[in-house]
């Protein structure tokens, strides 16, 4: 008879987007909560078996007793077993958020809290669970080698639960901490082992998966924003592992190149081609050179975008700021103006100039001000 | 190039010129027009000017009517402008007689307003509305033509001049300035980078506030981000201290401490009894020790009583044979003293008698001399008694006449006064001669005449003739009264002299008088004799005879029956000598003899009393020795004393074993031992229960810490810092590039400024340099000449001295009129007096530059120095001349 299991990690409750600041950030935040409620509406509307949570439930041990409290509400509507593992956001120590949820008595008997490196069984012993609970924040050891050591009675699937970085398989960008041996799963028999850490979903060795973190919490494309649905039809079989989106907000980072209007509208197109603006974070990378006037509609786009998203961040400190003759011809600058101009555009050009980075805006000023004058000047002669 | 020269200029009826008078004979370039003061140079100048500028009809004209002249003012100016010649002819009056007439030499001819019109068309200026023309309505006139005493001004440009001048490059300089757009812009700009920095360049309002904002979170950020790593620290620290709790309960090691103290207790307890046993063998072997040491003590004074005893008996016996052999000594020297005394006494009484007899031999010679002196003095002492009893009787006779000179010689006046006053009177007074009968009772006066005299009358008297009556005659003549008054007067003062002295008269008088004199004589031959005898008086005298008769009559008494006697003196003093010598040695000898004597008896006394001593010594310790051993005997002393030197070797041998069995046990290294593991155990204790208090109270610390969920609060301040951040970068960049475009407006706009005075500037510098060698122009963008640059240092105008100022003044009129002459727009300078605070030197050198420019434009110098000017190189017309041609 066959198990189903949700399989998911790194929700790192209580997470500060100091990089998405005001409004933008703080719904961020409480997303975080919001998609595990939606989570354990899934595990309820297909009736898995157990949620498994590898680690990094919250993101420190020294969040408030509030969000902790919401957390637990909202896994409410899922009445099944939930596993939550210790991470290294927050280690199992003797003073940390298991210690104080347990003490504070708000987790219903469904939560389990794998503080220990014991086996748990569920579904009426056909599943044993093995945690490998981090008890501090950093292990130099492999702590899911008791795994191997601990059989299995009676043909129940055994399930390893861990946090950490699988050796030899992870890109050199992740950490060396908290090791975690990639033939785990066969050197202890596992039928699935479910890992957390890595923020993106990843099978990472047989039977061996990242769930990733089912809210996407920065600018880097790896595939995260899922939780995983595992399926195990027979002991020893192979597990039938499906990605299912939950994620609310997208980070997206773009690159672009601006030179004409032109190419202004094929940014704007290629922004409306991402779809669901409200739920993208984006953080746009512009660079090129730029007549005044097509600056001031390359800012007019970025103004019209940043009411779309949910949130835009800028760089524009490589588009360079190139008064063109039909410019100062618009403006009808003569004498000094025009001279300013020039040299203004001329410390833009110079990038070792003390004053490079201000002289794009301040020709943009300059443009604004004496096309207002002049349509100024306009309507007083009206 | 256009040109604009005058070359006429004629007045008539104006102001002080009341007949006509014409400057003619004008050059193109430089023109000096000489004249002293009061010689009407200004005038002409004012006539030029009213001919150009003034309207002929205006209230003006009537201003430059000559005083109660009755024709009306007349200017005429001829002058060529761009070859064509032109005659201004202008007679100023508002009545009929006015006119105005510019006629060309190419046949045109304009009178009239549509004169005055046409030439400010040509000459580009306007009429006065109103009253005179002014500078400013002047056109370049106003500019270049500089009026006396005005010199040293800074030359301003009035709105006419300034737009024929800046007319010269108009469009370069509207579109290098921006116009009014550009300064409305800069204008604008100042004004939002003014909500972003304050004077001093310093962020102020919300930009301040923001920057503010920003630093407080950052701030907060960091105070908080410390206390969650302190969070963290503690809750590490917990895990540690609960580990190693875990396994000091584990390793059980306190009680293992405990029973080791305990086995250790058990040796020190069996080496406490060790020590007990050493110690009372100790003590044992020290008490044999004592009583060894005493009874040895008590065998050694026995001994040393029978020494004693023995040595005082010896000594007792040599004191009995000293104190024998001394008394021998005495008795032979005692006889001798004995012997040296009775010598002594002789010789003392036979000296005492020889004495006696020198003092009796002595009286009787003193004796004799005495009786001699007393005869001497005792005549002397009688004859001077007898000497003052004389010199006394002399003196009291003496004293006695009471007579002096003075009184002689005073009594002889009177005298004589008398005799005079009587004369007077007997010649004045009645004589009268009588014979009487010798019975005729007559009385004249009070006396009785009788028989035959005569008598004088001084006074009235009365002749009583008895029977007959009485007769009164009365004297007549000189005043008798007063000549008899007068003798009596004197005559009673002589009578009162008389008395006093005791005479009859001063004949007497002075017989008293000379007997005095002798007296006097005589006791003072007397008191000579006197003084040779008794120099200190009688009494002194009479005294030293009484004192010799004392001294004879006790030398009487004393030699009594010796005194007739006849001693040898010489003999009895040798004598007496000899004796003193004999008995002085014989009393040497004898208290030589005695202190010899004495000292013996000194040392017998001594020795009596030693052997006194030593016999009762020897007796005491003989009685000692023998109570003591009838008490104890030597023998008993001895055997006690072998005794007791026996117990201390036994005691001795035993305690040297009970020291070598607790020695073996080490008991140093047990109470060490002990010692160290107490002190283990307690620190160990101690650890435990440090861990157990720091597990506790960290526990209860975190406990209260981790509720308030300082991650959220970190997130939460993280996200207001960022949010602030990224304002405040918004607003920096901004503010930035704000400040940017103002610095580059600003600095382009100035390098406009520069640029627009630059022809100005390149048109002055060359005569700059000329005048002042080394200094550089200032010219605003208004083209005025602000002052000048010299090493380095700027100087305004109104700064230089007045000669500088004028000189530069017409420098920037000169460059004016060198920019307008190349714009082929016509411009003539003059110059009324203008160098006059200038010194040689630089008037030489504005010499040169005039001279220079003339040959560009015409110039006009009006001056009343004509010397300085003659070398100026200038058409030279004196105003003199003009005047007194034109009579």
């Amino acid at each position: 008879m066959s198990i189903t299991l949700i399989h998911t990690a790194d929700w790192q409750i209580g997470k500060p987007f100091s990089n998405v600041p005001g409004d933008a950030g703080a719904a961020l935040r409480g997303q975080r909560i919001d998609t595990v409620k939606a989570i354990a509406e899934l595990a309820q509307a297909r009736d898995v078996d157990a949620v498994l949570v590898a680690g990094d439930v919250f993101d420190d041990n020294a969040i408030s007793d509030e969000s902790l409290r919401r957390t637990v509400n909202a896994m409410a509507p899922y009445k099944g077993p939930w596993v939550l593992l210790p991470g290294n956001h927050d280690s199992g120590l003797r003073q940390s958020v298991w210690s104080r949820l347990t003490k504070m008595g708000v987790a219903p008997e469904n939560v389990i809290l794998a503080v220990e490196p014991e086996p748990i069984e569920l579904c009426q012993g056909r599943l044993v669970v093995l945690p490998a609970p981090l008890q501090r924040r950093h292990e130099v050891r492999d702590i899911t080698e008791w795994f191997d050591a601990h059989p299995t009675e009676g043909g129940a699937f055994r399930v390893g639960l861990a946090h950490g970085s699988v050796t030899n398989r992870l890109p050199e960008e992740a950490t060396n901490n908290n090791p975690i041996s990639d033939t785990r799963a066969e050197s202890a028999h596992l039928d699935y082992l479910a890992l957390g850490d890595w923020h993106g979903t990843l099978e990472v060795a047989k039977r061996t998966w990242y769930a990733g973190t089912p809210e996407q919490d920065r600018f880097k494309a790896n595939d995260p924003g899922n939780i995983l649905l595992v399926t195990l039809e027979d002991v020893g079989g192979e597990p039938d592992v499906e990605k299912i989106p939950i994620g609310r907000y997208r980070w997206e980072r773009v690159d672009f190149e601006v030179m004409d209007e032109q190419s202004l509208e094929v940014l704007d197109r290629q922004l409306s081609e991402l779809g669901e603006s409200e739920r993208i974070l984006m953080r746009l990378r512009l660079e090129g050179a730029l007549g005044l006037a097509t600056r001031q509609h390359l800012d007019d786009l970025i103004e019209r975008w940043r009411a779309r998203l949910h949130f835009l961040g800028v760089d524009d400190a490589k588009v360079v700021a190139q008064p063109s003759p039909d410019d100062i011809a618009e403006l009808g600058a003569t004498g000094f103006i025009k001279k300013a101009i020039d040299d203004l555009a001329s410390i833009g050009r110079d990038e070792a100039h003390p004053d490079h980075e201000s002289a794009g805006r301040a020709l943009q000023i300059l443009y604004l001000e004496q096309k207002g004058l002049q349509s100024g000047s306009v309507s007083s002669k009206r | 190039m256009s040109r604009l020269s005058f070359k006429s200029i004629e007045v008539e009826q104006f102001l002080q010129f009341r007949n006509a008078v014409a400057i003619d004979r004008l050059d193109d370039g430089l023109n000096i027009i000489a004249g002293n003061n009061e010689a009407g140079k200004s005038t002409l100048l004012k006539a030029l000017r009213a001919a150009l500028f003034d309207r002929y009809k205006s209230n003006v004209g009537e201003s430059f009517r000559p005083y109660n002249a009755a024709v009306n003012p007349k200017v005429r100016v001829i002058f060529d402008l761009d070859g064509v010649e032109y005659r201004l002819t202008k007679v100023f009056s508002k009545a009929k007689g006015g006119e105005a007439s510019l006629e060309a030499d190419n046949g045109h001819l304009w009178e009239g307003p549509e004169a005055e019109d046409h030439l400010e068309e040509l000459l580009g200026f306007s009429h006065a509305g109103r009253g005179g023309s002014r500078p400013e309505l002047q056109g370049l006139a106003g500019l270049l033509w500089v009026e006396q005493a005005r010199a040293f001004e800074r030359v301003m440009l009035t709105d006419q001049s300034r737009d024929r001048v800046q007319g010269v490059f108009e469009n370069e300089m509207r579109e290098m300035l921006g116009g009014e757009q550009g300064e409305s812009l800069l204008r604008r700009i100042e004004k939002q980078r003014s909500e972003y920095f304050g004077a001093k360049g310093n962020p102020i309002g919300d930009y301040h506030k923001l920057r503010i904002r920003t630093d407080e979170l950052q701030e907060e950020l960091k105070s908080k981000r410390d206390e969650l790593k302190e969070y963290e620290d503690k809750v590490d620290k917990l895990e540690r201290r609960q580990a190693e709790l875990d396994d000091y309960r584990k390793e059980k090691s306190l009680e293992k401490a405990k029973e080791r103290i305990d086995a250790l207790n058990e040796t020190i307890k069996r080496l406490d009894a060790l020590k007990t046993e050493v110690d009372a063998g100790t003590e044992r072997l020290a008490r044999a020790n004592a009583e060894r040491d005493a009874a040895k003590q008590t065998l050694d004074m026995r001994i040393k009583l029978a020494d004693e005893s023995k040595k005082a008996q010896e000594e007792m016996q040599a004191a009995e044979q000293s104190v024998k052999k001394t008394e021998d000594q005495l008795a032979p020297l005692s006889d001798r003293l004995e012997g040296l005394r009775k010598e002594l006494g002789d010789s003392k009484t036979l000296l005492t008698k020889k004495e006696s007899e020198l003092r009796s031999a002595q009286d009787a010679r003193s004796l004799n001399d005495l009786l001699s002196k007393h005869r001497q003095l005792d005549e002397a002492l009688k004859k001077a008694k007898d000497e003052d009893k004389k010199r006394r009787q002399c003196s009291s006779q003496s004293e006695a006449i009471a007579i002096t000179k003075k009184v002689l010689s005073k009594l002889k006046k009177i005298e004589h006064e008398i005799v005079l006053a009587e004369e007077r009177l007997k010649a004045a007074a009645t004589s009268i001669e009588y014979r009487l009968q010798s019975d005729a009772e007559v009385k004249l006066g009070d006396r009785a005449l009788v028989g035959e005299g005569t008598s004088l009358l001084t006074e009235k008297t009365e002749i009583r003739i008895k029977g007959v009556g009485e007769i009164a005659i009365i004297p007549g003549g000189e005043d008798l009264d007063a000549l008899r008054r007068e003798v009596e007067k004197k005559g009673h003062l002589l009578e009162q002299e008389l008395v006093k002295v005791n005479a009859k008269n001063a004949a007497e008088a002075e017989t008293s008088l000379n007997r005095k004199n002798d007296l006097e004589k005589q006791a003072s031959l007397h008191k000579a004799t006197l003084d040779g005898l008794a120099p200190e008086g009688i009494q002194v005298l009479e005294d030293e005879v009484g004192a010799i008769e004392a001294q004879r009559d006790s030398l009487l008494e004393r030699l009594g029956d010796d005194a007739d006697k006849d001693f040898d003196i010489d003999a009895l003093e040798s004598e007496v000598a000899t004796l003193k010598r004999q008995v002085s040695a014989k009393e040497k000898d004898v208290l030589t003899q005695e202190r010899a004597v004495q000292e013996i008896k000194e040392a017998l006394s001594g020795l009596r009393g030693e052997k006194v001593t030593a016999e009762r010594n020897a007796k005491n310790k003989d009685s000692e020795l023998t109570k003591a051993r009838g008490e104890k005997s030597d023998e008993a002393l001895q055997e006690a004393l072998r005794e007791k030197e026996r117990e201390v070797e036994i005691g001795g041998d035993r305690l040297d074993k009970a020291n070598k069995a607790l020695d073996a046990e080490n008991p140093e290294a047990v109470e060490t031992d002990l010692e160290r593991s107490k002190r283990a155990f307690d620190d160990m204790k101690k650890r435990g229960e440090e861990l157990d208090r720091d597990v506790r109270d960290l526990k209860v610390e975190l406990a209260t810490l981790g509720q308030k969920g300082l991650a959220d609060e970190v997130a939460s301040i993280e996200e207001s810092h960022a949010s602030a951040a990224l304002q405040l970068d918004s607003m920096d960049r901004q503010a930035k590039a704000l400040d940017l475009l103002h610095r580059t407006l600003t600095e382009a706009l100035r390098h406009a400024k520069e640029a627009i005075a630059e022809p100005i500037v390149s048109k002055i510098k060359p005569y700059l340099r000329q005048l002042i060698p080394g200094a550089e122009p200032s010219i605003d963008e208004n083209l005025v000449l602000t002052g000048i640059q010299r090493a380095g240092a700027t100087e305004g105008f109104d700064g230089l001295s007045i000669g500088t100022r004028e000189q530069l003044a017409i420098l920037i009129r000169l460059a004016y009129a060198d920019l307008l002459s190349e714009a082929n727009i016509p411009v003539t300078v003059i110059l009324d007096d203008a160098l006059v605070n200038s010194d040689d030197e630089r008037r030489d050198r504005m010499k040169n530059i005039l001279y220079d420019a003339a040959k560009r434009y015409q110039i006009l110098v009006l001056t009343c120095h004509e010397k300085e000017y003659t070398n100026a190189g200038g058409n030279l017309i004196r105003l003199e001349d003009a005047i007194s041609e034109s009579r």
